[in-house]
């Protein structure tokens, strides 16, 4: 178990010494590279081929991309390193220029609602032009609109071209039920995805008055469109990695909370008691604890001020699904697998399902999926 | 490399290669596949074991009863699987999909377009073209003339330099194409000879270590364009076309043009500005190949 000194948040940055569990996440190659970048001018070829393999399986490429290229002299890089650094950029900038085309094509059609559509997690990003965007690998682009908006953005996607892919229609129903968002919405041509959400958090979660009042302070941009206030952009980062039940991006997920905390920190010396107060108030504060706790120690994210650092060791979680998490955040590599890593996934797996549906249900729904081999089948594609 | 060696680096730590600007690391316990291994990549230059490589691909035999009754072949890329099995016969060209796929799926540094690529002096001559086209049979031939084969699937294109870079990977031949080249070229070994699969009979051509075209550059530029399209029974016809006609089939051809953008569009207006656009229609290879030694005076 991870078991840290609260009085680690005095040392000096780039020194933080290791809980004795953590050398379980192999901070040797990716995870090293990406908490201190600086390290890497000491890896040698086979560090450097372990680096890539997992980056690649992480979907973490292009971060690993930036965090090398910020460093100053560039450091020499083996050829085939070069190369997908400057691939994943060149991939990088291609769905930042696609996601605003279309945001462009997007916004005439759902302006006409008078529903304000808040723009979630990569659409966001580059929306606000925040660093968390760059390098960022995603396919979908995430709206959350209030609940009795549901049908009448989905009528307008629909009418514009958009469609349900091939989808059982027990799936379909399982979305609406039990998820917080559609079905997710396909152009023909452009093969563009598109998820309408109407919540960011799952059903069961606590406090269901805290979706409106995301949506109410949200922050307009240009109209419909808005972001999710700095405090509650890292509270969805967090949720959605704690509670999402897919484990496999779960690093990407924890570099997105580590790079928005990196950025709102620097535009706002409040950031972090916000944070704390809105993640309290929302019934989230364990997501955000823990989101906190392993930017910390696998991304280098400083522990901030003692206010944080002390709300992270409250609420951070413990035991055996933190044991869970440290597995989880593996690369799926194998230079990077441990025994444990199987097991581990499949708990989160459980325990993201069961975090938005009673027990009852919940037993129904695996039983179907397990007979249907849509459990943990290769290229399964339902929830 | 004795075979041995060979068979046994590829089971583990895994064989080493430079193929073209890319590194690949290649693991199998299929003992048939090490040998087409050996003979596809015999003239590959081998690295150390300590690289890190651009792409690590296996290809092992399912487990369990498909170990038995139609045994598979499963494709792995960094450990992941992006492909179903398929029959273990079909190793080779397996081995061979896998690694343009990639090329395709990590090589954005590179402007990538399904087109067959061969050079000779320094400069390349470009066959964009769909599956069918006939570009793998005229390529197999160009080979076998004294053009070095840089790739018969894949051209590779620096996007701020305009060169072509060379791939020599075995050509991959389908159906009629396999009895011409072996009817015309009997010493040229085909390996990896598959029935029944997706695209009907396949099988590799080692590129042929012809005296004149290994000596040739690695790299060349972009001298000719040629669309080719094979008509059974048709007039042999090479006629010049237009730069923008010869841009979209190239655009058209590209596997990752749009990830570019701006900078896709200006390297593949390079290409078509410094090179000689033709279409090609053709029925018959000697013919083809007259046609085109007149144009490009090779």
């Amino acid at each position: 178990m991870l078991s840290e000194p609260v009085a680690a948040a005095g040392r000096p940055r780039g020194e933080v010494t290791l809980p004795e569990a953590l050398p379980e996440v192999l901070p040797d190659a990716l995870i090293a590279a990406l908490r201190d970048p600086e390290a890497t001018r000491r890896f040698d070829a086979r560090t450097w081929d372990r680096t890539l393999r997992q980056a690649r399986v992480a979907g973490v490429t292009g971060a690993l991309a930036l965090r090398i290229e910020a460093l100053h002299p560039a450091p020499a890089l083996p050829p085939a390193v070069r190369r997908a650094l400057v691939s994943a950029r060149t991939l990088g900038a291609k769905i930042e220029r696609d996601t605003r085309c279309e945001l462009a094509v997007l916004r005439p059609l759902l302006a006409g609602l008078g529903v304000p559509v808040v723009l979630l997690k990569g659409a966001a990003y580059v929306a606000r032009g925040l660093p968390a965007a760059r390098g960022r690998i995603f396919g979908d682009i995430d709206l959350l609109v209030p609940r009795d908006a549901l049908e009448p953005v989905e009528r307008v996607l629909l009418d514009a071209g958009w469609a349900y892919g091939p989808i059982a229609a027990y799936d379909a129903a399982y979305y609406r039920r039990w998820t917080h968002e559609l079905p997710p919405l396909e152009h023909p041509l452009r093969g563009t995805l598109i998820d309408v959400h109407h919540a960011i958090v799952q059903e069961r979660t606590p406090s269901p008055a805290a979706r409106s009042q995301m949506i109410g302070e949200a922050v307009p941009l240009d109209a419909p469109f808005a972001v999710l206030q700095p405090a509650d952009m890292v509270l969805h980062a967090a949720v959605h990695l704690f509670n999402d039940g897919e484990f496999d991006r779960a690093l990407r997920d924890l570099l997105d909370v580590d790079s928005l905390v990196r950025t709102f920190r620097a535009e706002d010396a409040g950031f972090d008691r916000a944070l704390a107060a809105r993640a309290s108030a929302m019934g989230l504060a364990g997501q955000v604890a823990d989101a906190l706790h392993f930017a910390r120690y696998l991304l280098g994210l400083d522990p901030g001020s003692d206010g944080i650092a002390g709300f992270v060791e409250q609420h951070r979680t413990r035991g055996l699904v933190e044991r869970c998490f440290v597995q989880g955040f593996r690369p799926d590599h194998e230079t990077a697998r441990s025994f444990g890593k199987t097991p581990a996934h499949r708990l989160l797996y459980l325990r993201g399902h069961y975090l938005r549906m009673p027990l009852l249900p919940l037993s129904l729904h695996l039983l179907r999926k397990a007979l249907t081999g849509g459990l943990h089948a290769k290229g399964a594609s339902g929830p | 490399m004795p075979v041995e060696q060979c068979r046994a680096m590829l089971v583990a730590p895994g064989l080493v290669l430079g193929i073209g600007p890319f590194t690949a690391r290649i693991r199998t316990p299929i003992r048939a596949l090490a040998e087409d291994v050996r003979a596809i990549y015999g003239a590959h230059e081998v690295l150390r074991d300590a690289t890190a490589v651009d792409f690590d691909v296996a290809v092992r035999p399912s487990r369990g009863l498909r170990g038995y009754w139609r045994p598979q072949a499963r494709f792995f890329s960094d450990g992941q699987e992006p492909f179903h099995p398929l029959p273990l016969d079909q190793a080779a060209p397996f081995l061979e999909w896998g690694l343009n796929w990639c090329i395709a799926a990590h090589a954005h540094d590179l402007l990538v377009l399904h087109a067959a690529v061969l050079a000779r002096g320094g400069r390349a001559l470009l066959m964009p073209a769909p599956s069918g086209s006939g570009k793998s049979t005229l390529a197999a031939a160009l080979a076998h003339a004294g053009w070095r084969l840089y790739s018969d699937e894949l051209a590779l294109i620096d996007p701020s330099s305009g060169r072509v870079f060379a791939l020599d990977r075995a050509a991959n031949l389908k159906n009629a194409a396999i009895d011409l080249v072996r009817r015309r070229f009997p010493k040229t070994p085909l390996r990896g000879i598959a029935r029944n699969t997706s695209k009907g009979t396949v099988a590799l051509m080692c590129p042929p270590l012809e005296p004149g075209a290994v000596a040739d550059a690695s790299e060349a530029v972009p001298a000719w364009v040629i669309l080719p399209r094979w008509i059974e029974g048709a007039a042999t016809d090479l006629l010049p076309i237009g730069r923008a006609q010869a841009f979209l089939q190239l655009a058209d051809n590209a596997m990752n043009y749009s990830i570019h953008g701006r900078r896709g569009f200006e390297a593949l207006c390079r290409t078509v500005a410094d090179a000689a656009c033709f279409t090609l229609i053709y029925g018959d290879i000697d013919e083809a190949m007259a046609a085109i030694a007149r144009r490009t005076g090779c």
